[in-house]
């Protein structure tokens, strides 16, 4: 595979922002106070993303020595990195614009520049919700769509990577909104309900696990995607597939977040998170490094 | 751009690979090489070697213009395309680099230039086509084993080959429609 770092990182942090709008979106849900969960997934998404979109213009040849050749990026409907051209493009700005309208104002002379655009920002508030959520959606989905769509890697070409990836980019971001907004909290002195945010998390991870043998099991059936499932589940890639994406990123989050459901413990759920996020970045490396293409030689 | 048959058609490049004349010499390898500076550690053509499982004979392998090219697809910039003579070809000034078309080509065709900041793949050697010439691996191919077919021309033996089915594509069930025609023996 071509793609490199960059690009399972980009894949990554994609997916986090994505899930951590859609987490500040439920968490605000829960009464007209903006609490801290809200705040920190709202004002993590747009860097998350941005940061994300900087490595994949970093991994550019041509688009980045000339950067204006990046407005031919917008150009054919047909393809799927057009489609994610105009999501991120819209999306970073409207992850900030969100962000700005539910946050508190900044030092003051940072807040001076920024003002104007917060005031528009908290009358849009309702809107850019919809917009963020809307868009934050479709990041996720198309992260997993950009692999899926071309014939050459049998493993990729399957629509439950989109949903795979939809899951682990609301699983990850959950878990980054989560971490900061307990940081906050504790800033704050203010409360923080993690065991209802854990049951939600249980659901994600367990479904999150369906689909990724479902996914295993549907790529195996090709002689290369059969291929691609050996090198994850028993070859080279096998002990961080297992180790860091299996039990690290899924089972363990999930008996941590039993522990913090049933005895509140939140320490032992913090730790669940962080399992999460890393078995989030190692399941973008393996679908990349795990890509064995159609063709291994000529066959007449 | 490509120019008119002499029935005033357009030309419908294709081309032949005659696996029972091939010795598996690589002279069209080389030659390519030379004609289009391709880096080392890369290649436009090559001759694959036979598998166990499929060819018996060594394969010469490139970019197989396909009628129906996932890369064509794939491109966001649409520096690929399709010219209307079914060449395959990368307009370099508007390719932004993203590796996409390498991702996309089942055929493992295309490489990425370094130097250039762009992928780069076999391209029938176009310029050359279109000056009326025969691209460098047909005229360097020292058994005679390679030929460009126009399609677009009944009275073309070579695209008589392909119609009577004694050229077949690669790995049709892929579904991309190669315009790269192989002929193997019994």
């Amino acid at each position: 595979m071509v793609w490199g770092w960059q690009i399972a990182w980009y894949l990554f942090l994609g997916g986090l922002g994505a899930g951590a709008t859609v987490t500040s979106l439920l968490a605000s849900r829960a009464g007209p106070r903006v609490g801290t969960i809200e705040r920190a997934g709202a004002t993590l998404a747009g860097p998350a993303v941005a940061l994300g979109t900087a490595l994949l213009v970093f991994d550019l040849g041509m688009g980045r020595r000339e950067p204006w050749r990046l407005v031919y990026l917008y150009l054919n409907w047909g393809s799927p990195m057009t489609w994610g051209t105009w999501i991120l493009t819209l999306f970073i700005p409207v992850a900030l614009l969100h962000a700005l309208s539910i946050t508190g104002p900044l030092p003051p002379r940072w807040e001076r520049p920024v003002a104007p655009v917060r005031r528009a920002a908290v009358r849009a508030r309702g809107t850019l919700k919809v917009m963020a959520g809307v868009l934050a959606v479709s990041t996720a989905i198309y992260t997993g769509v950009l692999l899926s769509a071309p014939p050459s890697f049998p493993l990729l070409g399957s629509w439950l990577l989109p949903v795979l990836f939809l899951l682990s980019a609301l699983s990850t971001g959950m878990s980054a909104a989560v971490v900061s907004g307990y940081v906050l909290a504790r800033h704050e002195k203010a409360e923080f309900d993690l065991c209802s945010w854990s049951r939600i998390h249980i659901g994600l991870v367990v479904m999150e696990l369906v689909v990724l043998f479902a996914w295993l099991t549907v790529g195996a059936a090709s002689q290369a995607g059969g291929d691609s499932v050996q090198l994850l589940v028993s070859g080279s890639l096998a002990p961080v597939f297992w180790v860091v994406v299996v039990f690290g990123g899924l089972i363990a989050p999930v008996i941590a977040h039993i522990a913090t459901a049933t005895n509140g413990n939140s320490q032992v759920a913090l730790a669940g998170e962080a399992g999460v996020l890393a078995g989030g970045l190692a399941l973008r490396y393996l679908v990349l490094l795990a890509a064995v293409p159609v063709i291994i030689g000529p066959a007449l | 751009m490509s120019t008119l048959t002499k029935s005033g058609a357009r030309h419908q490049y294709a081309l032949v690979v005659d696996t029972t004349r091939c010795i598996g010499c690589e002279a069209c390898s080389v030659a390519c090489r030379v004609e289009n500076e391709v880096p080392d550690g890369h290649w436009r053509s090559r001759i694959a070697p036979p598998t166990s499982g499929g060819s018996k004979a060594p394969l010469k392998w490139s970019c197989m213009h396909c009628a129906d090219a996932p890369c064509v697809q794939v491109c966001p910039t649409k520096a690929t395309y399709r010219r209307t003579d079914g060449i395959v070809v990368i307009v370099a000034d508007k390719c932004v680099g993203c590796k996409y078309c390498i991702v996309a080509c089942p055929y493992g065709a295309r490489y990425f230039d370094d130097k250039k900041g762009i992928p780069d793949k076999c391209d029938l050697c176009a310029g050359m086509l279109d000056a009326g010439l025969k691209p460098a691996c047909v005229q360097t191919c020292v058994g005679r084993a390679l030929a460009v077919a126009d399609l677009a021309d009944p009275h073309d033996k070579d695209a008589a080959r392909i119609r009577s089915g004694e050229a077949r594509p690669l790995h049709p069930e892929l579904g991309t429609k190669p315009s790269v025609y192989y002929v193997v023996g019994e």
